[in-house]
Order: C-alpha cells, then structure tokens, then sequence
C-alpha cells in the first residue's frame, strides 16, 4: 500500500503539473479537493483519465467518486480493492 | 478620431521586459528558430493559475499584465487578441493524444486550452472582466484584424480603455514541419542584414505583444496610431506603392514627414521582393529599419514592431542594433510599419508622437 501512495503521489504530480509540489509535500489522508491540495473539478477529471489509463479502473456509479477521490490514500485504498 | 498607445508589455526573443536593456543590447538572431526569453512568470500569474498554463498563455498573460501596469489600470472595457495558431502547444498535445489513445482517455485541460481564444480568456479570467472579448485568427493578419476592431470599438464607445495583443508560439512540432517544408532558411544562409538575403526561408519566431488603448491622453501615453491597413491581394510592387501613397495622402503625411520605416523582411529573397522595391522607390532617402531579424518571422510578428515603434517614439532613440548610421538628435515624429506575411498579406501602420 505503502508503495502504491507513494506511485499515486508522484503520478498525480505528474498529471496535474504541480511543479512546486514533491510527494513528501502531499499528505496521503488530506482532502484533495477544496482544502489540501485545493483541486478542482477540472483536475477531477484529470484524476479519471489517470485512474483509467494506469490502473485500467473505471468508476461505474459517479456516486462513488465523492469517496473514492477524497485522498490519496483512499484512492489508493480503492485501487487495491479492485486488483482483488 | 484619436487612439493613444497608454501602455504596452512585450514578451519576445530580445529582452522587451527591460526596455532600457533592450536598447541597449539587442542584437540581430541568426538562429533559424527564435524562442522568446521568458521573465519569471510568477510575478504576473498566480499560481492556481500558472500550472495549467502553456508557453503561450503565459506569455500572453504576461505581456498583458505588463501593459496594463503601464497604463495604471486594473480592468479594461474590451480585450481584443489576434494570433494566427492559438495555443498550438495543448492543440498539438490533445490530437496527438487522439491517436496515441486511440481516441480514448482524452486529458480535458490540453483540450479546454487548445482554442484560439484561450489566452483572451485566462485574461480575463485573472482582471475579472466581463466585458467584449474577442479574438481574429487572419493568419498573417491577425493582430492588424484585432487592432481594426480596437479602432472600431473606440469610436463606437468613448473614454473606453482597451487591450490589444498579438501573439504566436514557436513550439519545436511546427518548427520540424516547416523545417521538413524547406520554409525554414538553411542555417549557412542566414546573414546579419536581412534585407540583402538572396535564398529562400525565414528564422520562426515567436512572442506576445500587448497594448491598453484609449481615445483619451494618459500621463504614460507613449505614441498615437494614426492609421492602419491591410491587403490580401496585390497586383505588384506598383500597387502596393499606389495604396501607400493613398494611406498616407489619407493621414495628411508625406514620405518626408516618416522618419523611420520599419519594414517587415523576413528573409526571404522571394517574399520581400515587393517590400524591398517599395523601400527602394518611395523611401531611398529615409531611415528604414528591419525588425524580423530581432523577433524572427511568425504571424503576429507585426505586434512586436508596434511595440517596438512604440518605444522608439517614447524614448526618441533607435536602438543601435537597427540602423546602420548614426540617428542621435533625429526627431522621431512618424514611423511607418509596412509588414507582410509571405507575400501574400500586407498591412501599413503608422504610429506619431504626440
């Protein structure tokens, strides 16, 4: 799991061009959106494609992305889930 | 009616951001591509804003923040952009990211940025103006198309305040594909004086030039645009030389009132056939400068040249770097742009102290 965050942190970086951001700046279990790293929904979709090409996921019910892109380490959480 | 130069910003190949700098230490490229030097961004675009930038936008953005600094204000009644590409970075991303994804997992930003009205927005977005935006896409045109509808909009509206830029990106795909076109001049060809290039080609350049004008006199106010006109389709040099008589017969000036033309060669020895014959008729006892060979040749290259008369006019000096003979104690009064673009669009500007 450890390695996985870390992989999501700097692919997330990577995606959304945070270039002043290193990974050990992101904490795993802050919000992404509003607080945190202050996301948007233009990065939301970002994070879809990201989810999709990397981890060939794609999140059926819309409901769920609410929960599922809360943090990294939720997201995380619900990558492993689904390699299961 | 008046139009008043009250403050411009230059981003381009020379540094244009320390005006005192580049008179000082322009120099003539001889380099077949022309990248733009680049301030720190960060003192004119916010970061939330900055990441999802391109070359372009920041460019844009910057000049445009620069300009409106000059002329002490914050927001404008319109803001009018001409580019002949647009933002062709994120476009060139998006359709190469069609086909490498088989028109599947398509990333929205490369796509949201990618028009050619981008930069007129994130503007607007950043001054919080809700007021008339548009952008002209008349290739070699453009910035002249934007700068029309600036005059328009000055005499419909007054004591409006305006914004007004031209901007184009060098970026390397489209530098391969003109290089791959032999549009591009063969590096052993390039020469210090543009003007006396026999081969064919141009040096791609790049840059984003903007202008706040006005119809009323600022304490900043630099220079006046008198008039201004574009061509699509000319007969020959003769005709080109019968519509500039026309133009300036129009503005009251003689060729004896111009004190400086800049003329707009770009290199190549088939295009500016008819801009050297004209030099050569109408202007033989006039100081004609070149400016191609300080900003290279793209199609908003006619934006640097405004903000280059601009600031000539202001400081009453002519950089050494473009002229040959001593200018000290000229007057500047009148300097004419005549510009084309690839011999087939053709446009004159005239711009006077005041």
């Amino acid at each position: 799991m450890e390695n996985l965050i870390q992989n999501l942190k700097v692919q997330i970086i990577e995606q959304l061009n945070l270039a002043e951001t290193k990974p050990e700046d992101i904490d795993a279990s802050a919000p992404l959106f509003g607080e945190g790293l202050g996301l948007d929904s233009i990065d939301a979709l970002e994070l879809i494609v990201l989810l999709e090409k990397n981890y060939g996921l794609k999140i059926a019910d819309p409901k769920d992305a609410k929960n599922i892109f809360q943090s990294v380490k939720t997201l995380a959480e619900y990558i492993s889930s689904q390699k299961k | 009616m008046a139009i008043y130069i009250n403050g411009t910003g230059c981003i381009s190949h020379q540094n244009t951001i320390d005006v005192a700098d580049f008179f000082e230490n322009a120099q003539v490229a001889c380099q077949q591509r022309l990248v733009a030097q680049e301030p720190d961004y960060k003192n004119y675009v916010p970061a939330n804003m900055f990441r999802r930038m391109s070359h372009v936008i920041k460019m844009g953005v910057a000049a445009a923040k620069i300009s409106l600094q000059q002329a002490e204000i914050e927001n404008v009644d319109a803001i009018i952009t001409g580019t002949g590409l647009g933002c062709f970075e994120d476009t060139d991303k998006f359709l190469r990211a069609i086909i490498e994804n088989d028109e599947q997992l398509l990333t929205p930003t490369s796509f949201i940025q990618s028009t050619h009205n981008t930069v007129a927005g994130q503007i607007a977005l950043l001054i919080k103006c809700h007021n008339y935006n548009f952008t002209y896409t008349q290739q070699g045109l453009s910035f002249e198309s934007a700068l029309i509808d600036a005059k328009m909009f000055l005499n419909e509206n007054k004591n409006s305040n305006i914004l007004v830029g031209g901007l184009d990106e060098a970026i390397q795909p489209y530098f391969d594909l003109l290089l791959q076109a032999g549009e591009i001049k063969k590096q052993e060809d390039i020469i210090v004086e543009i003007e006396n290039n026999k081969t064919k080609g141009f040096c791609l350049g790049e840059g984003a030039s903007f202008f706040v004008l006005s119809n009323e006199k600022h304490k900043n106010t630099k220079a006046e645009i008198k008039g201004i006109k574009t061509f699509t389709s000319l007969k020959d040099g003769g005709d080109l030389q019968n519509k500039l008589s026309l133009f300036l017969q129009e503005l009251n000036l003689s060729v004896n009132d111009i004190s400086l033309v800049l003329s707009g060669n770009s290199g190549d020895v088939e295009d500016d056939k008819i801009l050297n014959e004209t030099n050569r008729n109408i202007f033989s006892q006039t100081n004609i400068a070149y400016f191609k060979n300080l900003c290279g040749e793209y199609f908003t290259a006619s934006a640097f040249a405004l903000w280059l008369a601009s600031a000539i006019i202001e400081k009453q000096e002519i950089p050494t770097a473009l002229v040959n003979k001593p200018t000290q104690g000229l007057l500047i009064k009148n300097i004419l742009i005549l510009n084309q673009y690839r011999n087939s669009e053709y446009s004159f500007m005239c711009i006077s102290s005041c």
